[in-house]
């Protein structure tokens, strides 16, 4: 069996309830920053390799863990980065329970193909990005590989891994909208999802470790 | 046990039950049964299948949060508004009346059962269970067997909602020999699946 940690990012900017013009970009928070440094002590066996998502807070997170391994090499994936369904010509700046009511309104639609702008991900964009990344890390050589990642991601991928993959239906989205939302499978900052990959590429999700037990 | 929770199979639960035990391809080293009919029934083709493996009947039966006066002269139009108003009060550790358990005590027997599996000397247990057992299930191992308090409660019923469970299916799981729990791909026994990544 293969090992794959899926960690999310410390607290950011965003998380905390500050506005931010491009959401992609929102930095770790003071809090953010020593959820990452309490990340490298839980990581006892040295990985095989690294892989992290291209957004700053993802980077920043992985930065005390690079320190720990710096001979491990590392990896950015674009296809773990984070949902990006709301528009940031629409929503940037905006205060927390704008934002909140923008994502409400954007799942209620309930429509797998709803496109807010150009260059924005559907929710099929996403479940196609989950499975294209999930058969990637299968593919990977290592036994041990590290994800620093992000929360609506990283719970997508348990809900598409446990569903079996299933079609991409309104009636699927509305299940996963309720899963992978803020208020369902409870995966905070700086927590950890072990998952396992057998030989013959069959997922196994562990429990998530809570980065304060 | 009222009427209720005594429903048999229909023609197409059977054809289920038929369909989950063809599913195997290796004996299990033990059977396990709720001890509602639903799941003995479902059990019987697989029983049937493996005559030589030792059957047992544990605590695994359905949740059943509404007492049962609620299942009697009632439509389920009704069943569905009591049912969101337990789901609504969010308290862990309430109960509807006699014959209901509350969600405290179910995610106990849950916790049991991991606890069971940990114990048995056995690599291999095929459970025939229910919907909401076995969600929960999938989000109490997911969640680290958390601890319950209202909020908990409210975020798992939500996890909850998001799983499906159709008749038939299976829930894989796997314990390492650290004692950690994996959850693998839910199956339907009804749907043939070629591959595990796609």
């Amino acid at each position: 069996m293969k090992q794959v940690w899926f960690i999310r990012h410390g607290e950011s900017e965003g998380n905390a309830g500050l506005p931010h013009a491009v959401s992609a970009l929102t930095p770790l928070t003071e809090k953010g920053m020593r959820q990452a440094d309490a990340i490298p002590p839980r990581i006892v066996q040295r990985p095989d390799l690294i892989v992290i998502s291209p957004f700053p807070r993802a980077q920043q997170t992985a930065v005390p863990t690079l320190q720990k391994f710096p001979d491990v090499p590392t990896e950015n994936w674009d296809e773990v980065c984070e949902f990006m369904a709301l528009s940031d010509t629409k929503h940037g700046d905006k205060v927390w329970h704008h934002r909140i009511r923008a994502a409400d309104q954007w799942w209620h639609k309930c429509d797998p193909d709803y496109c807010e702008e150009d260059g924005m991900e559907t929710w099929r964009a996403l479940i196609q990005r989950v499975r294209i990344a999930r058969t990637r890390l299968a593919a990977l050589p290592h036994d041990f590989v590290v994800v620093f990642t992000h929360g609506t991601f990283t719970r997508t991928l348990v809900w598409d891994t446990v569903q079996g993959s299933p079609d991409i239906t309104r009636v699927a989205m509305r299940r996963a909208r309720e899963f992978t939302r803020m208020h369902g499978l409870q995966f905070y900052n700086g927590d950890i999802i072990p998952a396992l990959v057998s030989s013959d590429g069959k997922w196994f999700i562990g429990g998530v470790e809570h980065a304060h037990q | 046990m009222n009427s209720f929770h005594a429903f048999g199979l229909t023609e197409k639960g059977r054809t289920h039950a038929e369909l989950v035990a063809e599913h195997f391809t290796t004996a299990p080293d033990l059977i396990v049964a709720s001890p509602f009919l639903r799941a003995q029934q479902t059990a019987l083709p697989l029983r049937r299948r493996f005559p030589n493996v030792p059957y047992e009947e544990w605590a695994v039966q359905e949740f059943v949060y509404l007492a049962a006066a609620r299942f009697q002269d009632v439509t389920s139009a009704d069943l569905t508004s009591v049912s969101d108003a337990y789901w609504a009060r969010n308290d862990p550790d309430h109960i509807d009346g006699e014959g209901a358990e509350s969600f405290v005590t179910f995610i106990q027997r849950v916790a049991m059962l991991r606890e069971q599996l940990v114990q048995t000397s056995h690599d291999f247990v095929a459970i025939v269970s229910h919907g909401l057992f076995l969600k929960a299930f999938v989000w109490y191992t997911l969640q680290g067997s958390p601890r319950l308090t209202p909020k908990v409660m409210a975020r798992g019923a939500m996890t909850m909602r998001g799983l499906h469970i159709g008749n038939g299916s299976i829930v894989k799981t796997w314990l390492d020999d650290n004692g950690d729990w994996y959850l693998g791909r839910i199956d339907e026994a009804s749907v043939v699946h070629t591959t595990w990544g796609e």
